[in-house]
């Protein structure tokens, strides 16, 4: 009970202290968007003529919006580490540490703020969604809301990774930019992982946002709109080793922390 | 009571040689077998220069560090071993802005400190309704913390330090940078803590009439040792200072003055002419200046004698001694 009183408060902390105005809301509808149509841009002169056999144009853009809208949810989980940095530098961290709080509380408590902006996004584009199919009934409000629940556990258990990366040092970017920035290519965000050669297939397997993809697509995909199991499964075991390393690596952050004293070394 | 005993602090520092040479490894001490005590009630002086290992000390202490060599004990809990369990007894409270979040408004900061030391809602909500009113920070509640000035967020501080009800405060240089009013301001909520809140406070200080203002011992530490501990007076007695007396006169020839001390072999050299007023002021050991009779012999010279003030020492040049 404690866990979740002292994850709660970190989420909504974070939440105030980040999103202070209605403006802000809007604009993270805006930069997804940008991110699909550069995208969609790319291929479309290879569609036109001719050169593209693997998807029509209409899977294509079914490929593209879910992987987009599952990448960003990922990567907003970024944004909750960097801004560890500010906490570094702020002096804020180092009375976190202070306190006899869980820190993997915390560490999840603030992934869970970066949910506000995945609900925001994935409301709108279901929304979207349901104009453009012409029906709402009720297996698509299921699929709707199964795959909202594993995007969001899924991604949380990812930025609390991502956030305890960033518990051991402020020069911490670099480790995000190779587990982060490779995802779009390693998890098929933009480029089906079939087509790929087996190293990147070896690769793309260690990333939850590939299995997400997967299932999300098998889900939704109307020609076989099947819950793929083997998939739910494979990420599941692919989540649950992620939090084990996660409560690993902030005891040893801690510990690394507590020798040289550099809570808020800056 | 909060016992550190024997704290020794060794770092491991990297000295960076180049890209592709490997990295000379270099060890500083920063704190050598030093020890503290605080009671609860008392307010513990812990002064030193820039670097001297006050900070270290600090973190050491409130369990953000790990000392090398040592033994914490808070009230009887081992702080190496149990910190977690010791952790709910102490809190840090600095100076400047830092430790705050600066979009939330004073509440908000409260209740989520709070929340990191589990308090029951009941309880923090009225710990904080308390401190917002003792730290005269309630009428203030709509504004951002961004919009306070840097007395009512050196007071928000205080009141963050304070939210778990912790037995011992740390405060590292609390008043640094506050205008002479709002300093005194936040002493007396210092001393109110101590006397009718019973914390055991350590205050670290670069502003030493505030040490002595509110301190009953202090710990004088440099380069990583503690030279002196105890009250300010017997650091005085310990040092054997005695009582000083300036001063000042008038004159009328500064040459006959000087050759009538001349001839009574009085040394003239600590003598501070002003030419322009005719005045001169000197400082003497007090005991030395009735026994040797001197003020007469000024008088004799030709000097008129404008004011006479003894002069305790203070514990600035306590610690200028005990640092030379």
């Amino acid at each position: 009970m404690k866990f979740l009183v002292v994850m709660y408060n970190e989420a909504k902390k974070q939440h105030k202290n980040n999103y202070i105005s209605y403006e802000q809301y809007f604009s993270l509808l805006i930069w997804p968007f940008i991110l699909l149509c550069n995208s969609y841009y790319s291929y479309r002169p290879f569609i036109t003529e001719g050169f593209m056999s693997y998807f029509t144009t209409r899977e294509l853009i079914f490929f593209l919006v879910t992987g987009h809208v599952c990448y960003i949810c990922f990567w907003s989980m970024v944004e909750t580490a960097w801004d560890l940095e500010y906490e570094r530098y702020s002096g804020t961290l180092e009375v976190l540490f202070l306190s006899s709080a869980n820190k993997l509380a915390v560490i999840y408590g603030r992934a869970l703020s970066a949910v506000i902006q995945i609900c925001w996004l994935y409301m709108v584009i279901c929304i979207g969604y349901f104009l453009l199919i012409g029906e709402v009934n009720f297996s698509i409000i299921l699929q709707s809301l199964l795959v909202f629940l594993v995007l969001c556990v899924s991604s949380v258990i990812w930025g609390g990774l991502l956030n305890t990366i960033f518990l051991f040092s402020r020069d911490a970017t670099f480790l995000v930019n190779i587990l982060d920035e490779p995802m779009v290519l390693f998890s098929g965000v933009r480029v089906p992982i079939e087509i790929m050669p087996i190293w990147v297939k070896l690769i793309s397997s260690i990333y939850p946002l590939t299995h997400v993809l997967s299932f999300v697509r098998t889900l939704f995909n109307s020609q076989s709109n099947s819950l793929d199991i083997r998939q739910l499964a494979i990420l599941s075991i692919l989540l649950i080793m992620t939090v084990i390393a996660t409560a690993k690596l902030v005891g040893l952050a801690e510990r690394k922390n507590r020798l040289s004293g550099e809570f808020n070394f800056y | 009571m909060l016992s550190a005993k024997n704290i020794t602090k060794t770092y491991n520092v990297k000295n960076k040689r180049g890209l592709f040479k490997n990295n000379e490894n270099s060890q500083v001490k920063a704190l050598k077998g030093v020890n503290l005590e605080v009671q609860s009630g008392e307010i513990v002086g812990l002064l030193g220069k820039n670097g001297a290992g006050k900070t270290t000390l600090i973190k050491i202490i409130s369990m953000l560090m790990e000392p090398t060599d040592g033994s914490l004990t808070i009230d009887g809990i081992d702080g190496l071993r149990s910190y977690e369990k010791a952790k709910s007894l102490i809190n840090v409270i600095t100076g400047g802005e830092r430790n705050l979040y600066w979009r939330l408004n004073a509440v908000e900061n409260l209740e989520y400190f709070g929340s990191l030391y589990s308090i029951p809602r009941d309880i923090l909500r009225k710990r904080i309704e308390y401190l917002m009113k003792i730290f005269e920070l309630d009428k203030y509640n709509d504004l951002p913390v961004e919009r306070y000035s840097k007395g009512m967020k050196q007071r928000l501080q205080i009141a963050r330090g304070l939210i778990n009800d912790p037995k011992y405060l740390l405060l590292d240089e609390p008043t640094l940078g506050l205008d002479v009013d709002i300093a005194a301001d936040i002493r007396n909520y210092l001393k109110f803590l101590a006397e009718s809140e019973k914390k055991g406070i350590v205050l670290t200080t670069h502003y030493l009439d505030e040490a002595e203002e509110l301190c009953k011992n202090v710990s004088i530490i440099s380069d990583g040792e503690i030279l002196e501990s105890g009250s300010i007076q017997s650091l005085k007695s310990k040092l054997s200072m005695t009582p000083k007396t300036n001063i000042k006169m008038t004159y009328e020839s500064k040459d006959e003055f000087l050759k009538y001390l001349s001839s009574m072999n009085i040394q003239s050299n600590n003598l501070n002419f002003s030419q322009d007023k005719k005045t001169l002021s000197c400082k003497y050991d007090t005991d030395m200046l009735y026994k040797t009779n001197l003020i007469h012999e000024f008088i004799k010279a030709g000097a008129r004698i404008v004011d006479i003030r003894s002069e305790d020492y203070s514990l600035e040049d306590v610690v200028l001694e005990l640092l030379a």
